[in-house]
């Protein structure tokens, strides 16, 4: 390439470069940089603080979806539980409540027998000291 | 919103294909991030999340969501491991292959650069050691909800972050050391 060829090169990138011109939110990102240098933030909270805002344009839902869609009659669907199933997962619990409620009742009785024999032995004594 | 997630997903569950919507329109900006975080990359987080929410609509479908945890939870954990996935792919094919991003309209330049920033940094860790750090370091959360996203041990994710830091020390320091 000859120097004359370069000189209009350039020239013709100058020109076309010239219009360059920082969108609106540039000011305001230098000076949050400048600020995160200047406290000497953490590199990660920083980071973590630039990139609070993320969130992809809307029409990835669209193309989630239609991912889905061929799927629709390949998925094997949740076989629906029988009774005989929530039989046998409840079953166990069932037993163990039962079991539970037999003996708080068992306790009861043994602990009602108790006063009745007292107030039966107290009644006694008063017929035996009036005797 | 969680109320209206489980009733979503409980209708998908049915065979309500229409509601599958409503979860990702409830749910895309929380898990985008999380998935251009974990991957420092729009491309791969795009194909990540993409990826997780085809095997939460298969999962539902075919009763292995268990109704119990929080949706936000379990859609968090699926998005976790694709990240995991598409960080290992991305070492396995190398650099050269990155995919373009194709809904990146709304991220801001400074979210790009700090993505750039991001990728640069942990470039060198194992994708398990970088989810772990950006879970609790960039996505702030506790080293019990990290484990829970990461299904592994708290004991576990200790680990991770000390290898993790270890690492990002010691090549700090190498770079320190070229520059002086």
């Amino acid at each position: 390439m000859s120097g004359g060829d370069l000189e209009r090169d350039l020239e013709r990138l100058r020109a076309a470069t010239e219009t360059i011109t920082p969108g609106e939110g540039l000011g305001d990102a230098v000076m949050r940089a400048v600020k995160g240098a200047a406290t000497s933030e953490d590199p990660l909270a920083s980071i973590a603080r630039r990139t609070s805002g993320l969130d992809a344009a809307p029409e990835i839902t669209d193309a989630i979806v239609g991912r889905i869609r061929p799927l629709r009659g390949a998925v094997r669907p949740a076989p629906t539980p029988s009774w005989a199933e929530g039989v046998g997962r409840a079953g166990p619990f069932a037993v163990g409540i039962a079991l539970l409620a037999a003996a708080a009742s068992f306790v009861l009785f043994l602990s009602s027998q108790r006063e009745v024999d007292a107030t039966i032995v107290s009644s006694v004594d008063t017929v035996e000291v009036i005797e | 919103m969680d109320a209206d997630l489980r009733f979503l997903a409980a209708r998908v569950a049915k065979g309500d294909d229409a509601a599958f919507r409503g979860i990702v329109d409830r749910t895309r900006a929380p898990l985008y991030r999380l998935a251009a975080r974990l991957c420092g990359d729009l491309g791969d987080a795009e194909d990540a999340l993409q990826d997780a929410y085809v095997d939460a609509y298969r999962a539902l479908r075919e009763g292995r969501w268990d109704g119990r945890s929080k949706v936000e939870t379990w859609l968090y954990r699926i998005v976790t491991n694709a990240g995991i996935d598409a960080l290992r792919k991305r070492r396995e094919r190398g650099e050269k292959e990155a995919s373009e991003p194709k809904f990146d309209g709304l991220v801001a330049a400074e979210a790009r650069v700090a993505l750039r920033e991001l990728d640069a940094m942990l470039a060198d860790l194992a994708p398990q050691d970088r989810a772990a750090l950006v879970l609790t370091s960039v996505e702030g959360l506790s080293s019990k909800a990290a484990a829970e996203a990461l299904g592994c041990s708290e004991g576990a994710i200790e680990q991770r972050l000390v290898r993790a830091r270890t690492a990002l020390r010691e090549r700090q320091g190498r770079e320190e050391a070229r520059g002086s």
